[in-house]
């Protein structure tokens, strides 16, 4: 296997895994192509502009109509130059969209604007996911709201994330160290901030990372409702838990700390004390009752959690004092 | 030979021309002179040309740092959606066809006008209801779906979705009721002795993308009353949570906007193809050869939407196909360029505002053209999909395309119907000024997608923001000079010299009548028997 390249070369970003090295062999291999077909063409039209210009007295224009055998020729050879060209890029496409059949599968669900991971063993992982370097790793990717895209610059690939479909991106990591993960389809108020890590580990230290995200089971209702709260719910990405001063952000939706027992002001319907039944219908239905200040955003999650979950989640909610 | 014989008048005093024949607001607001009813188009083009260019250069001025540099997300996100609903369906659908189109193509073809006056009447009316409909969307909660309007998120946002989508619905008959009228109009009224193969190329332009516009737009509209009825009556259809199926919205929608991109970009060929010939003083280089490409290009356009989904988890054997037929639209595209490159070969040539417009236009649709390469090729779209190097290439095509052969063809056309000469001094400074902020702008915006900026970002990495800076401060550029081309264009009406009949020594039917042309275009009836660019075969007048 050839040696990545961990440079930003020609302005692409550093080759991170086993199938960059040959994307870019076909797009430095196209870059050449056009710029060959720009200075030709552009080159013929500047002399042409120079060489031809009117200086004054008759015009001194030729008529030539047309060449047959010029536009045949001109229509022929792209016709072939483009045809390599689509054959070379399919092969590399199925080369990137089919995975190899012993890789590693994980789920990963976008919602706004947070992306979770699923590990086969149960481990779960919010905005960061761990892969052990020189595996093949399949991603089955979906979302839970509105359309995203799973980006990986260093990957050179890209997967839309579609509610209630299941798409797959795979990769097979060569460099070590944390590979940046964009959302490339639009998805509004954070878009620009859904981000997401690939940590690309040696063994040893992915093991170690599994054991660190394995599942919370639901014996502890706090850190069982916190795990439901950061990775199945991903209600941090809109939902501040401790102070303003500690935590400024976000306030896109409004701050849990110190919530229960608060007397909350909700648009058109007076105030009201915070108590289980509104957290409940909060999570469920948030449009019943929308607080001041704040814009109707949020997506209801009714049917997401089974009853324990929800009385988990409350629990939880309610220790952030 | 070609036989016109303009009515005579006395010297030094201007002659009767649709501008002056009858004055007052409603001679104007109920006309059905087709050169009235292409002006006021063209005053609308431009204020929402301008409208476009504010939000552009807003969203420009705020990704000048990383982070926030004068509004929060949602507004920035507002931003580059308005500019592009305003962009594309206000300003560079209509530009060339419903303003230079309607001014020039009767004129072309020696009629007295369009073949449905008052068809063409309702058009620009339909235009200006959905133009502020658009307008009164953004004081309403401003779209914030992207021009795109992909569902989900436009069936769920709580922006005023509905409002926008029913401006573009709208403004998609003025569409359609100008493409109707340009093929009757080329069918029915083209003079005696103009045969297909004489039109000139920008008729034969026009009339492809007429042909799109009829049968492409009703899908756009059915597409956008689905979207309407899943947003107000709750219907599934493209909301998973009802049940629908997201992908479908991107197939209907592309299967209208990717014709779209014909449409805008078509009339643009054939602005390009008139000016180079006459600032070469020349025919042509290979005129069937252009006049055929774009009908293949009308017809291949409809079969290559899928293009715009290779990531969306679509069959790879329709990616496949959809790939192969995009390189397949390569080839008519690329007769185009080497013919106008052609048609320079040992030209005569005069290098006035247009001309430079039109060289112009070629280096930027060439770089537009060749990127286009990139987002075919499978594999290599799945790196760059949905990045800024799309948004480069696109506007490359469709600003640096359609903008560039909108603004040469109308400083050509100007001196026909305003009877004056604007300033070549300013105008050449303007184009300069256009094309250097142009490049700046969206060549930069190449090697970001590169990298791996992804394209609708309010915040974005350090390692952006030098190139993001080069860009804003391009669009600076671009912006002044698009004011200085409107600046020296005005100017010409109070102190521009008279243009006479033919400034350019044009060959085409419409520089054959005074300027501005009389109401009814031409005096007698013109008579054609020779090609659109001969310079040769008679005398003529």
């Amino acid at each position: 296997m050839m040696q990545p390249n961990t440079e930003v070369a020609y302005g692409l970003p550093a080759q991170a895994s086993t199938l960059a090295g040959a994307y870019d062999t076909l797009f430095l291999s196209l870059t050449a192509l056009c710029l060959f077909c720009l200075v030709l063409i552009a080159g013929a039209g500047v002399y042409f502009v120079y060489r031809y210009r009117y200086r004054g007295g008759e015009h001194q224009a030729v008529e030539i109509s047309h060449n047959t055998t010029l536009e045949v020729l001109w229509s022929v050879i792209p016709l072939f130059v483009v045809m390599g060209l689509f054959a070379w890029g399919f092969k590399n496409f199925m080369d990137q969209l089919v995975p190899p059949k012993d890789a590693l599968e994980v789920r990963v669900t976008g919602k706004k604007w947070k992306w979770t991971f699923e590990y086969p063993n149960g481990a779960q992982s919010a905005d960061e996911m761990a892969v052990p370097i020189g595996k093949p790793v399949k991603l089955i990717i979906t979302s839970n709201d509105v359309l995203h895209s799973f980006f990986v610059p260093s990957f050179r690939m890209k997967m839309d994330a579609v509610p209630n479909k299941y798409n797959v991106m795979w990769f097979q990591p060569t460099l070590e160290g944390p590979q940046q993960v964009f959302c490339a389809e639009y998805c509004g108020t954070d878009h620009s901030v859904m981000y997401a890590k690939i940590k690309v580990m040696q063994p040893a230290g992915y093991q170690q990372w599994l054991d660190a995200h394995a599942p919370v089971n639901d014996s502890d209702p706090i850190a069982h409702g916190k795990s439901l709260f950061e990775i199945k719910g991903g209600c941090n990405a809109c939902h501040a838990i401790k102070s303003a001063a500690e935590q400024p952000q976000p306030v896109i939706g409004p701050r849990l700390h110190q919530l229960f027992g608060r007397k909350e002001k909700i648009q058109g319907q007076g105030e009201l004390t915070v108590d289980d039944n509104y957290l409940r219908e909060s999570i469920e239905n948030p449009m019943a009752k929308i607080v001041e200040g704040f814009a109707p955003a949020m997506p209801p999650f009714k049917g997401r959690f089974t009853d324990k979950e929800l009385g988990h989640l409350i629990d939880y909610i309610k220790s952030l004092k | 030979m070609t036989q016109y014989t303009p009515s005579s008048s006395e010297p030094g005093q201007r002659p009767p021309n649709f501008w002056n024949s009858s004055r007052g607001i409603a001679s104007w607001l109920l006309t059905l002179d087709h050169k009235r009813i292409g002006v006021m188009y063209l005053a609308f083009v431009w204020a929402a040309f301008m409208l476009g260019g504010v939000f552009a250069l807003l969203v420009r001025t705020e990704l000048l740092t990383a982070g926030k540099t004068i509004v929060e997300a949602d507004t920035y996100n507002q931003l580059f959606t308005l500019h592009g609903a305003v962009m594309v369906f206000l300003v560079i659908i209509p530009s060339i066809p419903a303003s230079l189109g309607n001014i020039i193509l009767p004129l072309q073809l020696g009629a007295k006008d369009v073949a449905f006056p008052r068809v063409n009447l309702a058009s620009f009316y339909i235009y200006v209801i959905g133009a502020l409909i658009a307008v009164y969307s953004i004081f309403s909660g401003a779209v914030d779906t992207g021009w795109t309007f992909y569902t989900p998120y436009s069936t769920t946002t709580n922006s005023s979705v509905s409002t926008m989508v029913l401006a573009a619905f709208i403004l998609g008959f003025s569409s359609i009721f100008t493409g109707l009228n340009f093929i009757a109009t080329v069918h029915r009224l083209r003079a005696p002795g103009m045969t297909f193969f004489r039109m000139p190329l920008f008729v034969w332009a026009l009339y492809a993308t007429a042909v799109i516009q009829i049968l492409a737009t009703p899908v756009l509209g059915i597409t956008l009353l689905l979207l309407i009825a899943e947003r107000v009556l709750h219907i599934g259809i493209f909301d998973p949570a009802l049940g629908g199926d997201p992908v479908l919205f991107q197939h209907f929608f592309w299967f209208y906007s990717h014709p779209a991109v014909y449409i805008m970009i078509v009339p643009g060929f054939g602005v390009i193809s008139d000016l180079i010939s006459t600032f070469s003083r020349k025919a042509i280089f290979g005129y069937r050869a252009i006049a055929l490409s774009s009908i293949g290009i009308a017809i291949v356009g409809f079969l290559v939407w899928g293009h715009h989904m290779f990531t969306s988890g679509q069959s790879e054997l329709a990616g496949m196909i959809f790939s192969g037929l995009t390189f397949l639209i390569a080839i008519p595209t690329a007769i185009k360029i080497l013919n106008w490159v052609a048609t320079l070969y040992k030209g005569s040539i005069v290098l006035r505002t247009p001309m430079w417009y039109t060289l112009g236009f070629l280096w930027l649709f060439l770089i537009g053209g060749l990127t286009g390469l990139y987002l075919a090729t499978m594999s290599l779209d799945l790196h760059l999909h949905d990045t800024y190097f799309v948004v480069a290439h696109f506007h490359y095509v469709m600003m640096g395309g359609t903008m560039f052969a909108f603004i040469g063809g109308l400083h050509y056309w100007w001196p026909k119907f305003t009877g004056k000469m604007y300033s070549e001094k300013l105008g050449n400074w303007a184009c300069a000024t256009a094309f250097v902020g142009f490049n700046l702008t969206f060549g930069s915006q190449f090697f970001l997608g590169v990298a791996g900026m992804p394209r609708r970002y309010y915040n974005y990495l350090p390692q952006y923001e030098p190139l993001h800076q080069v860009s804003t401060i391009g669009s600076y550029i671009l912006g002044l000079g698009f004011f200085m081309t409107l600046i020296c264009l005005l100017r010409s009406l109070s102190n521009g010299k008279d243009a006479g009949n033919n400034p350019w020594e044009s060959t085409t039917l419409e520089w054959l009548t005074p300027s501005p042309p009389p109401v009814e275009n031409f005096a007698g009836q013109p008579t054609v028997d020779r090609g659109p660019y001969d310079r040769h075969a008679g005398s003529g007048h």
